[in-house]
């Protein structure tokens, strides 16, 4: 079955003076969907969602909303609605009022428009402070007024430019947390933005993610994360091991990777434009590699034709303590002495510094990618 | 056991004890405050009541008489046409000003030091010059008149100077500024992401600025309002230039009491009765300009 598209962006471009900001993004959004757009600062995700949003004209290309072009509807004619990074509520009107804005332009009837408004404020939990004016909020609480009064006007989609940006950590996983499930419960397609990729990776279905202007890659945060499709990405989202490499031969749906005289082996199914002679990199995340302070080899059964795990022996050179894990900085005993990054539990800690491990990860957790 | 006495904070002033730390440091405001305004107008209330001689001597002897006299409807007619010249100077310049305030906000950062630079240039002309300026433009013989005649659409010059319209123009020309700066001020410091916001909700650009731009430059309208307005109701330079014998204004009356008539007391009275004036104006003002615009629908 077809699915329905609700937004749908055609080659948009749009360009600041010398500045091309965004550079022909194509994109299909679909009804009840949240999608984030996730990239550096000055990456165009802003832009982007401007574009939707009716702040920005395209240079070039078109936004549809429902199949229709909205190239020449203004803000207030799109049936979309925005949460700003700084909240923007009005500073001389009361919460009530605030939320009630949009509905009093779109001429509600008074009695329809108590109860939306309030409806919208017990939605973010806002019902006890109606008569407040922004000043009198915290910025957490502002924040929910700002989710409230976009929403009340029940948009086809939610637009969220960074709007945990200005709250404390722990108040931004519990608001991530909150707006996931607001956007659960009210079936909205919400397309938020951020710079945070834990934030989109916590909250998103997928993830455009965007780079100088372009996207580098959509899709879901677990395929995003496990199958970084361009070096951007791998490097981006999350922390992870990038080892320059040249693809050596494909044998067994295995990649013999070469990295100066040390031979690595990837998933040659999960690897992006592998090609025989070709550059790239080999990306590993710290936490797919396995820590051992013997040789694991024995253990393991060679039996299933070369596809065994990569085995290398390194050095701890440093050890940091980063919560539920330690860190290992490590380095291999191959004659590249790479540095690798490894996850171990916090039992072996600092007692392995100096000492030499065995670093061991699956051929599916390492991914090629070309530039 | 000791340690528990002490209770009120470092720095926070007991009650009922005198700060002598902070008088001390607020005496230069008060002493300029005192001299400048406090003992000029103390003086001008004084003289009000007094009386003078034939030879404009003082006689302290305390009377209502200048009160009296200047409910004159002579006078009264003159009071009543600064205050409606002063309104219309008001009402001018926020028609003219808000927009071009506005212009000035919204362009570029590196061109608004030269646009405010250009409202405020005039100023460095003297007064004099500038009204002098306005007769060569607006007398019999002017450029204006001049140039109507020339493209044939005035057989005759106009009498286009010593009226009320000219004294308006003078007034208004002279104090845009005054409504353009404290405009300028509070529409430059307005959070722009709160237009986008009232348009993202659905407010086409009247409402937006009906219900967003205009409540939160109101401290703008109203500053501007009152420093064009003060100055204006009580001007005589420009009356007197430009609107003659035909456009007196109460400035020209406490001018020419002090001046010519060597009649003090009652330019003091006269004084009395601008301040007084403009005070209440300004004091409705601020409070029905208060309330209808903050006051929602």
């Amino acid at each position: 079955m077809q699915k329905e598209i609700m937004i749908q962006l055609l080659d948009v471009a749009k360009r600041f003076g010398e500045v091309e900001a965004v550079k022909g993004i194509s994109l299909d959004i679909f009804p009840g969907e949240f999608i984030t757009f996730l990239g550096p600062s000055g990456c165009g995700k802003t832009t982007t969602l401007r574009m939707i949003g009716g702040f920005e004209d395209p240079d070039r290309g078109d936004v549809l909303i429902d199949g229709f072009s909205v190239k020449d509807k203004k803000p207030y004619e799109r049936d979309v609605n925005t949460v700003f990074q700084s909240y923007a509520l009005f500073p001389h009107m009361s919460v009530f009022d605030n939320v009630a804005f949009g509905l009093k332009m779109k001429k509600i009837k008074e009695s329809e428009l108590r109860t939306r408004v309030e409806e919208a404020l017990s939605l973010v939990k806002m019902e006890h402070y109606a008569n407040r004016l922004p000043k009198q909020l915290s910025g957490g609480e502002q924040q929910r007024v700002a989710v409230a009064r976009a929403i009340v006007n029940n948009p086809r989609v939610l637009l969220l430019d960074e709007p945990l940006g200005a709250l404390d950590l722990k108040l931004r996983k519990q608001m991530q947390v909150e707006l996931k499930h607001l956007q659960k419960k009210l079936k909205m397609t919400f397309i938020y933005v951020t710079h945070d990729q834990e934030e989109a990776l916590v909250m998103s279905d997928r993830v455009v993610v965007m780079n100088k202007g372009q996207v580098e890659q959509i899709d879901s945060p677990t395929d995003v994360y496990r199958y970084p499709k361009s070096r951007f990405v791998a490097d981006f989202i999350g922390e992870t091991n990038l080892l320059k490499c040249t693809v050596g031969e494909e044998k067994n749906g295995l990649l013999f990777l070469r990295h100066g005289q040390t031979v690595l082996q990837a998933s040659a199914e999960l690897a992006v434009g592998a090609a025989v002679g070709r550059e790239g990199f080999l990306s590993i995340r710290p936490e797919e590699i396995k820590v051992y302070e013997t040789s694991p080899a024995s253990q393991k059964s060679k039996a299933d034709g070369g596809s065994a795990d990569t085995i290398i022996p390194a050095s701890v050179e440093e050890v940091i303590f980063i919560g539920s894990t330690a860190k290992l900085i490590t380095r291999t005993k191959t004659p590249e002495a790479i540095v690798l990054i490894a996850h171990s539990p916090l039992a072996a800690g600092s007692a392995l510094v100096g000492k030499t491990v065995f670093l061991s990860w699956s051929p599916e957790q390492a991914i090629f990618i070309t530039e | 056991m000791t340690q528990h006495i002490k209770l009120a904070p470092a720095g926070t002033p007991q009650a009922g004890r005198f700060d002598w730390g902070k008088l001390f440091l607020g005496l230069p405001t008060i002493f300029w405050f005192v001299c400048l305004i406090v003992v000029p107008l103390v003086m001008t209330l004084i003289l009000s009541f007094a009386s003078r001689d034939a030879y404009g001597r003082i006689i302290y002897e305390w009377s209502f008489q200048n009160y009296i006299r200047f409910m004159d409807p002579l006078y009264l007619q003159i009071l009543w046409r600064s205050f409606y010249l002063g309104l219309f100077t008001v009402i001018i310049c926020l028609l003219i000003g808000y927009p071009l305030a506005y212009f000035i906000a919204r362009s570029p950062k590196n061109l608004k030091p030269l646009f405010l630079m250009l409202v405020i240039a005039p100023f460095w002309i003297n007064l004099l010059i500038r009204a002098y300026g306005w007769m060569i433009l607006l007398r019999y013989e002017g450029i204006i008149n001049i140039f109507l005649r020339r493209i044939g659409l005035i057989e005759e010059p106009l009498q286009l100077m010593y009226n009320d319209g000219a004294v308006l123009v003078g007034l208004v020309y002279v104090f845009l500024q005054f409504m353009v700066l404290p405009l300028f001020a509070t529409i430059d410091k307005m959070d722009w992401t709160l237009l986008e916001s009232a348009q993202d909700l659905g407010a086409k650009p009247f409402h937006t600025f009906r219900h967003i731009t205009l409540p939160l430059t109101l401290p703008g309208i109203i500053g501007g309002s009152i420093l064009t307005f003060v100055p204006a109701f009580g001007s005589f330079i420009i009356p007197r230039i430009l609107g003659g014998s035909n456009s007196i204004m109460i400035g020209n009356i406490i001018e020419t009491q002090i001046k010519t008539a060597r009649n003090w007391p009652f330019a003091s009275a006269s004084a009395v009765i601008l301040i007084v004036t403009a005070l209440l104006g300004m004091l409705i003002y601020v409070k029905f300009s208060g309330r209808s615009l903050m006051g929602g629908d």
